[in-house]
């Protein structure tokens, strides 16, 4: 064995382990919602965009907030309101005085963070939601006729709450397509329930003492290490013709676009990272399968009167391979 | 490259196990035409003996059968039979050419699993015990039909007609056909009868036993000894003739 091989040998060595180590960090303030993390997670991994819906206190904000003090990434939260204008979110220029006069400077806005949790997205007017998603899809924000770059790595988390839908303005559809996942917050059971009350009600103030396991550095090298897990073209063939057999579907007005099936096998390298292996498994493009596609389908009239919802779709497309 | 390597080596492998299949199917298939022709008592052609044919023809089988099973091969044979393996081989195979940390991460493992794949865990067992015991049985009935003689059809008829020049089915037939009258001609089977000039020569002997003759126009002495015969000298043409035609009535009584 060369001495090449075991510099590589120790690098995947440490690269497991730090993932190990984030899940363990996490699970130190979360109580359940483990699917959920590591979807987070893989999304991480992949340098992709979240799109979470859950009802309100189910602890997207502490969920969020924990995972970028783990990974190292600067966190940034905003609220989405009707009067919410792109310049409050990517920031304005401002007159600036000084000894040698005064002059227009840029002002960052809270987009200018690595992790910005965006709560109640279909809030926002179109406008502000063109802003985050420029922002999302470009990696830069423009103000005026000045673009300026966002911080490297940078993850924009958008919440969508399921029950109002009163005065929202819904995402369409081709801005769906621009998240890589749409992660589901279930209820926890009872035994969670219980934990999570023991844990928040006996201190004044929850605050473990987090452990920074990465920095956005290495969190970038992470993100290259994602790309290079290696996948059978019979498994990547399955996560395309999964992707595809929503285009064809019938109880499907509209099915997900080549940009699914790319984040399909992306998300399975991830997530086999994540679970700590060096290949991806069909089972990972099949757990995958649902929160990279449940926002990019259309139910048509009919499924939706059958009160087939897109998971179940996805389900019976995966059963039909 | 090590996994390269590996991957020859399994297809090696497999190959083995199937030129054990192969060969059993071969011999199988040797005895059972073998047995059949020998039931039936079929000759497949008459310019060669049925071993010859059938040993080229289950050549020719064995070929085919270990080419064709060859050209299934599939590393998921593996991957069944080694569920560690599951999907880390075809994985392996698809990304030879990648040369980065976590392919070789997948590489070294892989070649660390793959020390315990062998091809007995390949090898069907149950099938190839089978085949055994069934070259065993048509050993057995090959052995035994030939011991005790046993045809269910007993005649001695080619499948193909002769290769070069020899005579075909017809020919055959009809040489069968017409050989029983050809027996009733004295001729046919003892050639045309020679003149022989015994004018020259005289042959004397004599034939020991004891009875009773009774008197005949025949020129012999008779002894109490014994019967001496004497030859004619020459003979007269009447005679030459009597002793043709008694020859031939004699044969042909026969």
């Amino acid at each position: 064995m060369g001495v090449g091989t075991v510099d590589r040998a120790s690098k995947y060595d440490k690269l497991t382990k730090k993932i190990t180590d984030i899940k363990e960090e996490v699970s130190k303030v979360m109580v359940g919602q483990d699917e959920a993390i590591e979807q987070v997670l893989v999304s991480i991994l992949c340098d992709g965009n979240i799109l979470l819906e859950s009802n309100p206190g189910m602890g997207k904000t502490m969920m969020v907030r924990t995972i970028s003090n783990v990974v190292g990434l600067d966190f940034s939260r905003i609220q989405s309101t009707p009067d919410l204008m792109p310049s409050d979110i990517t920031g304005t220029h401002i007159i600036e005085e000084s000894d040698q006069g005064t002059d227009f400077v840029f002002q960052k806005g809270p987009i200018f963070a690595n992790m910005i949790l965006v709560d109640e997205i279909n809030r926002a007017t179109p406008k502000t939601q063109s802003a985050l998603l420029e922002a999302m899809e470009e990696k830069q924000v423009t103000v005026g006729n000045q673009s300026y770059d966002l911080n490297e790595p940078f993850f924009l988390m958008a919440t969508q709450n399921p029950i109002e839908q009163e005065g929202t303005y819904p995402l369409p559809e081709a801005q769906r397509d621009r998240f890589m996942m749409k992660v589901k917050l279930d209820y926890p059971d009872t035994k969670e329930e219980r934990r999570i009350v023991d844990r928040f009600t006996t201190e004044l103030e929850f605050n473990p003492d987090l452990k920074k396991v990465l920095s956005g550095q290495s969190l970038i090298r992470m993100q290259e290490f994602t790309r290079e897990v290696p996948i059978a073209d019979d498994i990547r063939d399955r996560a395309i013709l999964t992707v595809q057999n929503t285009r064809r579907n019938k109880d499907l007005d509209y099915g997900a676009s080549p940009r699914a099936s790319m984040q399909l096998v992306l998300a399975a390298k991830a997530k086999a990272l994540l679970e700590g292996r060096n290949h991806v498994s069909t089972s990972d493009v099949d757990e995958m399968a649902k929160p990279i596609l449940r926002h990019r389908i259309g139910l048509s009239f009919q499924a939706e009167k059958e009160g087939k919802n897109p998971d179940d779709i996805v389900e019976e497309i995966l059963q039909s391979l | 490259m090590k996994v390269k390597k590996l991957l020859k080596r399994l297809k090696i492998e497999f190959i083995k196990v199937n030129l054990i299949q192969s060969s059993l199917d071969s011999l199988l298939f040797f005895l059972f035409s073998n047995l059949i022709f020998f039931l039936f008592s079929v000759q497949i052609t008459a310019s060669f003996e049925n071993y010859v044919i059938l040993g080229v023809l289950t050549s020719i089988f064995f070929l085919g059968d270990l080419f064709y099973r060859i050209r299934t091969y599939h590393l998921e044979i593996y991957e069944e039979k080694n569920p560690e393996l599951r999907e880390v081989l075809r994985t392996a195979r698809d990304n030879l050419d990648k040369n980065n940390t976590v392919s070789q991460a997948l590489f070294d493992e892989l070649i660390e699993r793959a020390r315990s794949i062998t091809s007995e865990s390949i090898i069907p067992s149950r099938e190839i015990i089978q085949k055994i015991v069934l070259i065993g049985f048509m050993c057995f009935l090959t052995v035994g039909s030939g011991l005790i003689n046993f045809q269910i059809l007993d005649t001695d008829s080619s499948l193909v007609p002769e290769l070069s020049g020899g005579e075909g089915e017809d020919n055959r037939s009809e040489r069968v056909n017409t050989s029983n009258s050809d027996l009733l001609n004295g001729s046919d089977v003892m050639g045309e009868p020679e003149e022989i000039n015994v004018e020259s020569r005289e042959l004397n002997f004599d034939i020991s036993g004891s009875g009773e003759s009774e008197t005949s126009d025949y020129s012999f002495e008779a002894s109490s000894e014994g019967l001496t015969f004497e030859s004619l000298d020459g003979g007269s043409e009447e005679n030459r003739r009597l002793v043709k035609e008694y020859s031939l009535a004699i044969k042909n009584f026969e």
